[in-house]
């Protein structure tokens, strides 16, 4: 995917998803299940601030809404990197990657 | 009972934590990692737990799920209705879409033998499958507490089900579950925050992939 020109920059997230992850924190129905899963209250007020960081930008158009709105997306990204250290992570896919399981050779052999 | 990790609520993890504790996972202690050859055989199906999953190993003929295709069916303590809607959740829920996909792409050749994997792969299955959700241990009258009961439901899943699938001692599972608690109940990958229903879990590729699913 070829990054956009820094000319016409558009939010990678619509406003929206903001707006909706906000009104589903403050249910009651997440309330009682952070409550239940962690024992606390959730916190909000971060995806507040997104939401208003992204209608700052839809308004006005001007370069430090545009900043801001940057710092948050990248946040959101930075998710899909995490590692969970469990597992560490593979260089190359396995050698035999193309060859059929072990089962089904063993069946096919049986057969 | 092990110690719970910090609240996820809304937020990701910070990245300087996970790169320390990758280094201090692969000098993991060997106890936990299993050699692929043992007794000159390697590991037998029974040890394995294959023999719990419905249909698997059978013929076409075996798993049909209507009753009138098979007679034996007829006087068997058998549920097609069961099968058919675990065939249809396969394929239409998001839950299940999002984590095979998540599976897929994560692509760890040789995990089934370190209890360590097992036991990190049982915790997040656990704890985002919406097995230990609230009205299902209500029905199952398994609410001893309602702070913190997620938690204590997915230890207790998790260590279950590393004991009968990897056929190892109490003791061995609890270990196993204890040492990779604190990094494996906070791994929500691919959702941001634990789900509560269908709608977290489509909402959930949104922040992640390009598209709906």
């Amino acid at each position: 995917m070829a990054a956009p020109s820094e000319q016409f920059w558009k939010p990678h997230y619509p406003c929206d998803y903001y707006k909706q992850e906000y009104t589903d924190c403050t249910s009651i129905g997440h309330r009682f299940h952070t409550y239940y899963v962690y024992g606390e209250k959730p916190e909000c007020a971060q995806w507040k601030k997104d939401y208003e960081a992204c209608s700052a930008w839809m308004k006005t158009k001007s370069e430090e809404a545009k900043q801001e709105l940057i710092k948050v997306e990248n946040r959101h990204l930075q998710q899909k990197y995490y590692v969970n250290p469990v597992w560490p992570r593979r260089v190359t896919p396995p050698k035999d990657w193309y060859l059929p399981l072990e089962e089904m050779s063993q069946k096919q052999q049986a057969s | 009972m092990a110690e719970p990790g910090k609240n996820h609520a809304g937020f990701e993890p910070s990245n300087n934590s996970s790169e320390t504790a990758a280094s201090s996972a692969q000098n993991a202690p060997a106890e936990f990692s299993e050699s692929p050859q043992k007794d000159g055989e390697g590991s037998k199906r029974e040890d394995l737990g294959y023999d719990l999953f419905h249909g698997r190993g059978k013929s076409y003929r075996e798993t049909m799920t209507t009753p009138y295709g098979k007679f034996e069916n007829l006087f068997d303590s058998y549920h097609p209705r069961c099968k058919t809607k675990l065939m249809v959740a396969m394929k239409s829920n998001p839950f299940v879409k999002l984590l095979l996909k998540a599976m897929e792409e994560s692509g760890w050749p040789d995990w089934y033998n370190n209890l360590q994997h097992v036991a990190c792969s049982e915790i997040r299955a656990a704890n985002l499958s919406g097995d230990c959700h609230f009205s299902g241990e209500l029905r199952r009258f398994q609410l001893k507490g309602v702070k913190k009961h997620h938690q204590t439901c997915v230890w207790q899943r998790a260590k279950e089900s590393v004991k009968v699938v990897r056929n190892c001692t109490d003791e061995e599972a609890s270990r196993a579950v204890d040492s990779v608690w604190d990094a494996c109940f906070n791994d929500l990958a691919p959702f941001h925050k634990v789900p509560r229903n269908k709608k977290d879990a489509i909402r959930a590729a949104r922040f992640r992939y390009d598209y709906d699913i």
